[in-house]
């Protein structure tokens, strides 16, 4: 299964998704993404960069030292809910860098849907 | 290794390319018509270029919409075509305006067909420009601020391990409020005190527009598996800690309260 297959797939799987990316969090950057219809490359970058915002600013480590998390410790796993979409954002475990970005239904389960996201971004890692 | 040569090995590996250029027609869907002209203010927020966004699916046939960096220049409907060029006086005059067509340019629909295309429509240096965000505030029925998300932490205090809300109408009788035990209230109000414009600029980022209401939840593995809300909402902000029980349905909490 390639990692577009995966990306299509996991996009199927929740509900209500248009689109699944697959980002770089130092570089800002969208890798390959599943979408429905088209999206303007201007979107799929802006999708990066709340990820990085979100999991990878400073600011993000002053949030995970609230949740208890030790210094240097930046939250892996960020849900941004607007009214309109909820967008899930998820680290890979084993490639700090890696970033699976979700844009979902808004009434998506949050916990579904990172379980979801986390498999795929498992198998993703442990392709050659 | 270099981050070029990391990023330059990453592609390789993923060996896909994909295409991601305007042009092609996309379906918008909403629950309802509101929602739905919600999400085509989304896309004009979310349009940097000058395009012409092409509408079709409302009411007598398509309307054009001319945008850049996030504003509406124009707007041409079978009914209305209202521009920056008008004469408004006032620049919310030219947001009331769109408003109006707009709304009744959905009309009662649920779904649109929309495409992106070029433009060389060139508004008048100066021509009023209305950011999406301003169109959305007139059509939202009624701006929620410290009472939404107070209602919003209400819903949620069963899972709540310690909230704060402060700034605009937060508490009935003015100041701020918040619940739970003191060292955790405390910490959430200085990191909301502290740090605020750093938080403005998270979620402006991660909501795409400046001062769009929006709430983010984050998780740290291995962190005492607890859950950190930040939300804001017309001048007002909520910081709370959840345990993971309230994960689940957040969004749908938060539609529930703060649906476009």
């Amino acid at each position: 299964m390639s990692v577009m297959d995966n990306l299509d797939a996991l996009r199927r799987a929740l509900p209500g998704c248009s689109v699944v990316a697959l980002g770089d969090l130092s570089a800002e950057l969208v890798l390959c993404a599943s979408h429905s219809g088209q999206v303007p490359q201007e979107r799929l970058d802006s999708l990066c960069a709340a990820a990085s915002a979100l999991l990878g600013a400073p600011q993000a480590g002053r949030a995970a030292r609230l949740m208890g998390a030790g210094a240097g410790r930046g939250p892996d796993m960020a849900v941004v809910m607007t009214g309109l979409d909820t967008r899930v954002f998820l680290r890979s475990p084993v490639d700090e860098a890696d970033v699976l970005c979700c844009v979902c239904g808004r009434n998506v389960d949050i916990t579904d849907a990172a379980e979801l996201a986390r498999s795929t971004l498992t198998e993703i890692s442990a392709q050659p | 290794m270099s981050d070029s040569e990391r990023l330059h090995d990453k592609i390789a590996r993923l060996g896909e390319d994909f295409g991601a250029t305007p042009g092609g027609w996309r379906v918008l869907r909403a629950d309802n018509p509101e929602a739905l002209t919600g999400l085509l203010l989304r896309e004009v927020e979310e349009t940097v270029l000058t395009r012409c966004l092409v509408v079709e699916g409302g009411s007598g046939g398509p309307a054009r919409i001319i945008v850049a960096a996030g504003r509406i220049l124009a707007l041409e409907t079978a009914e209305s075509a209202i521009s920056g060029a008008d004469g408004f006086e006032d620049p919310g005059d030219f947001a009331v305006a769109l408003a109006s067509a707009l709304r009744a340019y959905v009309g009662g629909q649920t779904a649109l067909r929309l495409r992106s295309e070029r433009t060389d429509f060139a508004p008048g240096p100066g021509d009023p420009r209305c950011p999406a965000a301003q169109v959305a505030g007139l059509l939202r029925p009624g701006a929620a601020g410290g009472k939404g998300l107070r209602a919003f932490a209400d819903m949620l205090s069963d899972h709540a391990l310690a909230w704060r809300l402060s700034g605009n109408g937060t508490a009935g009788a003015g100041g701020d409020d918040g619940s739970g035990p003191q060292d955790r209230v405390e910490a959430l109000a200085a990191y909301l005190r502290d740090h605020r414009p750093d938080i403005d600029a998270q979620l402006d980022v991660a909501l795409g527009g400046a001062g769009r209401p929006g709430c983010i939840l984050l998780a740290t593995a291995g962190a005492d598996d607890i859950r950190l809300v930040c939300a804001r909402a017309d001048g007002a902000y909520l910081a709370m800690l959840l345990s993971p029980s309230a994960q689940a349905d957040i969004a749908a909490r938060w539609s529930a309260v703060f649906s476009a």
